[in-house]
């Protein structure tokens, strides 16, 4: 752990771009899995036109568990946004070393 | 895999609509990806560099997520994005089979923004199938050679068409049972990453014939002006179980070829032994008797070193085959006595280890016979043999003891010539302790009591938690080196000892209170001490004297 008197090697600037870049990201891949839910409702699911068969069975086997994951990875993108704001934090509280 | 047969219906312009829309959203979500957030994630991380002083911010809990965004986010993104690719390529087959009188189709019939038919067509699963099939092999006679884009020859044309279909299993198996070995040579196709998918995805599909898979053994033993075979396309097929799986069937019926492929240079028969160990991940006990049975008669002659280079992976194999002719424990059958049925099972399965290994050692046999003059070397081969046995990946050490045992005997007759006349191993001759059915019946033995402790009786080898259980992983490996337990195997034994005898208990009644006193005595009883104090040494050491 740093202890306040170390001195820190941090690049504010770019911890900030990072961060709202990774707030960005997670949206992006949030946004990206309701916008494929909402086209498969849209194009595979009309009432009068749903796609059936086996290669339907076997595309619903793929998709559920990729729609998780990428939820699921958007959810880590924002939890590494936070560890780079706990990290810019500490920064902030380490002391400029004496020149 | 195919899909399964049944009715099918959808509208191809939909499809198209729908793949169109997604895959223009994951490439453009990647190029993000890579485009602006990886070069601030690289400047981030170089502005927070630790110093050579060792003074830093704490960065560890970004660390522990970098991997999460900066490798599993692109290559999901890719996966969907493969996905939702091949939905187009449904809708195209969907329109196919409009076309081909699924529904009436007329020049006026709509046509959707992709160029797709726009009405839905009804038809089935198989006739998509053979559409697929027929596309691909459409594919292997369309390309005109007299009709190339500037600067592309055939040769590209082929690989940049294979590879939009190189994950389509239908379409693999349609294009590579349609080109034959000619074609395949005219091609002049080279094994490379969109190629060896494409083989893998054909092979995976079931429906290449033995004449295709012949061909394509044969293009890629040889093409002509590279004579050395590639390793890295068996290696391929190794990865995908069920791919192997077709492979080795198709070996099977063809000992010769398979004795061929062994008998080429040693990466590439090494690669082939790695593709018939994936295979055999996946049978039943009677394929993998076949199959030990088929390559234990078409070991071809080789030299000691040649033997050595492939030792590591023979033994893997043979320690897989091992574990495969385990199968599930025995039933309890309510009319038996327990005891009888375990010790059926447990003899089953020690016949069966000896006449499978029987050629194994044989082969080794003659490889030492051959080079007699040389006892350091035979020596050698043994030790690295048996070396490579127990480094192999497999579930269950005891078994590598097992046949690390089996190598020691043919290693002890190497060191002493006077153990000659033991070596026989006739119906009649007498069990030494060198006996390598000995071993084997101790390894059926000691496999009996693994997956008893473990309560599973399910699954081959090891299960996951006794995987994880150091204590016991250390226990079964003083075993398996016939090494006298240490302290810390004590201080094991002593612990589980009930957890032992609890998982004797219920896997004996299958959990309820009736179970066959007999059976239960035997279980915990002499040579099976299983009591609370858990001698788990005595058990271990009289197994071989009990059932050799």
């Amino acid at each position: 752990v740093t202890q306040p008197e170390d001195h820190a090697n941090y690049d504010f600037t770019a911890a900030q771009e990072l961060s709202a870049l990774l707030a960005e990201a997670a949206r992006r891949v949030d946004e990206f899995a309701d916008n494929r839910a909402r086209w498969r409702a849209d194009q595979l699911d009309r009432p009068d036109e749903k796609w059936q068969g086996g290669r339907r069975r076997s595309f619903d086997q793929a998709v559920a568990p990729q729609q998780r994951t990428l939820h699921d990875l958007a959810t880590r993108v924002r939890q590494l946004r936070s560890a780079v704001e706990a990290a810019t934090e500490q920064a902030r509280a380490i002391r400029p070393r004496p020149r | 895999m195919a899909p399964p047969h049944g009715t099918a219906a959808a509208n191809p312009n939909r499809l198209a609509a729908y793949s169109d829309a997604s895959t223009h959203a994951a490439q453009n979500l990647q190029g993000w990806l890579h485009g602006v957030l990886e070069p601030a994630l690289d400047a981030y991380l170089q502005g927070a560099a630790t110093r050579s002083d060792g003074t830093n911010i704490d960065l560890r809990a970004v660390h522990a997520l970098l991997g999460a965004v900066r490798s599993d986010l692109p290559r999901h993104v890719a996966t969907v994005y493969y996905t939702d690719r091949d939905v187009h390529r449904v809708g195209t087959l969907f329109a196919e089979a409009g076309r081909a009188g699924h529904l009436p189709v007329t020049s006026m019939s709509p046509t959707g923004s992709s160029g797709l038919l726009d009405s839905v067509v009804h038809t089935d699963d198989r006739t998509l199938d053979a559409m697929a099939v027929k596309d691909g092999a459409a594919l292997a006679t369309s390309l005109d050679p007299h009709n190339l884009p500037p600067g592309k020859s055939l040769t590209d044309m082929y690989l940049s068409r294979l590879a939009e279909h190189a994950d389509d299993a239908l379409f693999c198996a349609g294009f590579f049972g349609a080109t034959g070995y000619e074609r395949l040579v005219q091609l002049g196709l080279p094994w490379n990453a969109v190629t060896k998918q494409a083989l893998v995805s054909a092979l995976r599909s079931g429906a290449l014939g033995d004449k295709a898979v012949g061909d394509l053994v044969s293009y890629l033993q040889a093409r002509p002006g590279n004579p050395d075979p590639d390793p890295s396309v068996f290696s391929a097929v190794a990865a995908d179980p069920q791919a192997a799986a077709r492979l080795t069937a198709y070996l099977l019926g063809n000992g010769a070829r398979l004795k061929a492929l062994l008998s080429a240079p040693t990466a590439f028969s090494q690669s082939v032994l790695r593709m018939l160990t994936s295979a055999e991940s996946t049978m039943s006990v009677e394929e993998t008797q076949r199959l030990l049975k088929v390559l234990g008669s078409n070991l071809p002659p080789m030299s000691l070193r040649e033997e050595q280079a492939r030792a590591g992976d023979l033994g893997a194999f043979l320690t897989m085959g091992a574990n495969r002719l385990l199968g599930p424990l025995p039933a309890h059958d309510p009319k038996n006595s327990y005891r009888i049925t375990l010790g059926g099972w447990a003899d089953c399965y020690g016949d069966m280890l000896d006449k499978a290994v029987r050629p194994y050692e044989m082969w080794l046999e003659r490889i030492y016979e051959e080079n007699k003059r040389s006892h350091q070397e035979a020596r050698d081969l043994v030790e690295n043999f048996a070396a490579g046995v127990a480094s192999a990946p497999i579930n269950n050490p005891l078994l590598a003891g097992a046949f690390g045992a089996t190598f020691g005997y043919v290693e002890g007759r190497v060191i002493d010539p006077a153990l000659a006349d033991k070596w026989s191993l006739g119906p009649d001759s007498p069990r030494t302790a060198l006996d390598p059915r000995n071993f084997l019946r101790q390894a059926a033995f000691l496999n009996l009591i693994t997956k008893v402790y473990a309560g599973s009786g399910a699954e081959n080898g090891l299960p996951a938690g006794s995987r994880q259980d150091a204590g016991l992983q250390h226990v079964l490996r003083l075993a398996a080196a016939g090494k006298p337990l240490d302290e810390r195997a004590h201080k094991w034994i002593a612990g589980n000892g009930n957890g032992l005898q609890r998982a004797l208990t219920l896997v004996g009644n299958g959990g309820k209170p009736d179970m066959d006193p007999v059976a239960y005595q035997w279980l915990i009883g002499h040579p099976l001490p299983i009591a609370p104090d858990g001698n788990f040494e005595d058990l271990l050491h009289g197994l071989g004297s009990n059932y050799g």
